[in-house]
């Protein structure tokens, strides 16, 4: 087996880099320098520094404290990314990636190249990584962390870059390595030579079970590495702000993220919620919705930027989060319609009838639908629409006003202009709410054009209006 | 961190320029009226831009107005769609008007947001070939969101709002104002804003209310 660890020795700082001031991620209380950049290092700025000397020596230097939960995040941020070009891979909390290498030899026929993909990933998006191979994860590890740069398939080289190695390089605790310094093994060669049952005696079983697992002679579980299935990634300002203008850099980055995220899964986003985290303030949040559902990052970013430009953010904004609420399976026939002929065109009615009726409710999208009954009010009813509807041909008959009144309105007013009429539709008798009026269209004070009747006892009613 | 305000202005997505405006391939469909025909730049109702109309009384012949557009809708086969109309529209008059019930459909929404998404879903989409819409509140950037699903589309999409709106700023490319004319059975359609071409006002005479046969 051939194993490619990748260290990430900078990963949240990197993540904090900007061009135009020294960062340096800070951690304990009282704070201390945990990591400074390149920016603040030529400064003078050095690891566990107090607050106030760092502050002395490199006055516009940018601190952020050190956090668990975001290094997790980005760990998961960096392997999703990399799914893509290198799985199997696994999590190595809380500062490195393992990427199983024999299993991609049909992608990169050697682990150079493999190595070439990973760099040029890497300082694309501005991160430091060093990476070794390896015949065991452990192994890969060690000579990753400890920054020879061995990347080959050949098992000697591994193992002799492995022997140079010297004992202060490896994780075990510092008891041990103090122990092993003074017992005058310098090296894991050393070690090597040595006869196991010495070394278990002297050094605990432990010490020579781990030996084996580092040269691979015994299992070392590693659990693979799977993306969500939901879209949630988070992104924390260097500077706090509440422009449109200076959301927009970091918007983009997250909807691309998400665009990738999309892409993989063959799936486009309807719906998508944006919180804006506050520092003192509870965050707002955002939902993003578009018609079809969309994948191309531009297109949520021009909604993205609409949402925020309607709403007035209450405080500066010191961190940005993205989840996708809805996705939709990209549907290849309906994307690919190269001719729009008529029988798509009623899938496409059904597809949408059915979104709608998914959100809104069954009932709330209805057709007509007719009753063979004289009386207008019983005549027709809307219903719920069917799939396909049936033909009926075109009834000609007396007028019918588009919109009718139910229950009718008594007439306040008399009409100025009678322009129809008299109609009279009477029936109902066999059920026991006869009916007979007398219809006429007339034209209201208002301009409206009504559809009135005058019943039995002469009194009037407005039972529609000719839209 | 002060930004000039010009430079921030041209930032605004809300900003519509007139180099955003695509030429050449607005179709109308006829209105059914001549003289408005005449006074629309697409010699008839522009498809794939909102129509936004103000009318503060229904039942004054604005269903009259889009009826020929209507027909003409049906005739393609494409579906019919009225989102949140203040009544329901009465079928045997939808049947009087020639528009066969299998591609008329009525859509009821409960709240604001589902209203707009109800129409920005039918306003993008192929298989719809016109949309009424009738909303309670004008909200611009709503409209400029219904006219984005709308670009580039052969959907029809009117708007119907009341009149209230009228004095504000509109993203919707066309914008009409009805009102009856008091007493003659008319309708007077005064054309706010069109792209591509100049207001303008026109009194239409509405067709007789019994078009096929008299009682």
């Amino acid at each position: 087996m051939l194993w490619l660890y990748l260290h990430l020795p900078s990963l949240l700082l990197d993540h904090h880099q900007s061009h135009d001031a020294p960062v340096a991620l800070s951690t304990g209380s009282p704070p201390v320098i945990q990591q400074p950049d390149e920016q603040a290092r030529q400064t003078g700025v050095r690891a566990g520094q107090s607050m106030a000397t760092a502050r002395a020596l490199c006055p516009q230097l940018a601190l952020v404290p050190f956090s668990d939960a975001r290094q997790a995040e980005l760990l998961e941020q960096l392997a999703t990314a990399l799914y893509q070009l290198a799985s199997p891979l696994a999590l190595w909390p809380p500062d490195g990636l393992l990427i199983r290498a024999d299993r991609l030899r049909h992608l990169y026929p050697q682990p150079e190249d493999l190595a070439t993909v990973l760099t040029q990933y890497l300082s694309q998006h501005g991160l430091n990584g060093h990476m070794a191979t390896g015949t065991s994860p452990r192994m890969a590890r060690l000579l990753a962390r400890h920054g020879s740069a061995v990347c080959t398939d050949d098992p000697e080289t591994m193992h002799h870059a492995l022997r140079r190695l010297p004992v202060t390089a490896t994780d075990w605790p510092a008891r041990v390595r103090q122990r092993l310094t003074r017992m005058g093994l310098q090296h894991l060669e050393d070690l090597l030579a040595c006869c196991p049952a010495e070394l278990t005696t002297r050094l605990g079983p432990e010490l020579y079970d781990d030996l084996q697992r580092i040269l691979g002679r015994s299992g070392d579980p590693v659990q693979e590495f799977h993306p969500r299935a939901a879209f949630h990634q988070s992104l924390t300002l260097t500077r706090e702000t509440r422009s449109t203008d200076h959301l927009k850099a970091p918007l983009s980055h997250l909807l691309e993220a998400l665009e990738t995220f999309l892409r993989q899964r063959q799936c486009r986003c309807d719906r998508l919620s944006l919180t804006l985290h506050h520092p003192d303030r509870a965050p707002t949040s955002l939902a993003l919705e578009t018609s079809q559902g969309e994948t191309r990052a531009e297109a949520f970013l021009e909604l993205a930027l609409l949402r925020l430009a309607a709403t007035c953010l209450p405080d500066d904004v010191n961190a940005l989060s993205l989840a996708t609420e809805r996705t939709v399976a990209l549907d290849a026939t309906e994307s690919h319609d190269l001719f729009d002929s008529g029988e798509s065109r009623q899938q496409a009615r059904e597809t949408l009838l059915y979104r709608l009726r998914a959100r809104l409710g069954r009932d709330s999208i209805q057709s007509p639908g007719r009753t063979p009954d004289p009386r207008p009010e019983r005549c027709a009813h809307w219903q719920p629409a069917r799939q396909r509807g049936t033909s009926t041909p075109p009834r000609s008959g007396p007028a019918r006003p588009f919109w009718l009144q139910q229950p009718p309105q008594p007439l306040q007013r008399p009409p100025i202009r009678w322009l129809n009429g008299p109609e009279r539709i009477q029936g109902g008798w066999w059920d026991g709410d006869y009916v007979r009026r007398d219809y006429y269209i007339a034209l209201l004070d208002n301009g409206q054009r009504a559809w009135l009747f005058r019943n039995r006892q002469d009194q009037w009613f407005i039972h529609g209006w000719f839209g | 961190m002060s930004v000039h305000p010009r430079t921030q202005l041209e930032q605004d997505p809300r900003l519509w320029r007139a180099s955003q405006q695509k030429s050449g391939h607005s179709r109308g469909v006829a209105s059914g009226f001549e003289a408005l025909d005449q006074l629309l730049a697409t010699s008839g109702w522009p498809q794939g831009a909102l129509i936004e109309c103000h009318s503060a009384l229904n039942g004054i012949g604005e269903l009259q107005l889009f009826a020929h557009a209507m027909r003409q809708c049906v005739r393609n086969e494409t579906a019919l769609f009225w989102v949140d109309p203040p009544h329901a529209p009465y079928p045997p008059a939808l049947e009087g008007m020639g528009l066969p019930p299998e591609h008329c459909f009525l859509v009821r929404t409960g709240s604001r947001s589902d209203h707009l998404w109800a129409l920005e879903q039918l306003l993008g989409n192929n298989a719809v070939g016109m949309v009424m819409g009738w909303s309670r509140r004008r909200d611009p950037a709503a409209l400029r969101r219904l006219q984005l699903a709308l670009e580039e589309r052969r959907t029809l999409g009117v708007l119907i709002t009341p009149e209230t709106g009228a004095s504000q700023a509109s993203p919707a490319p066309m914008r009409l104002s009805l009102e009856a004319v008091p007493g003659a059975n008319q309708l007077r359609v005064t054309l706010l804003r069109q792209r591509g071409g100049q207001a303008g006002s026109r009194t239409l005479t509405l067709p007789p209310v019994i078009p096929r046969q008299t009682v």
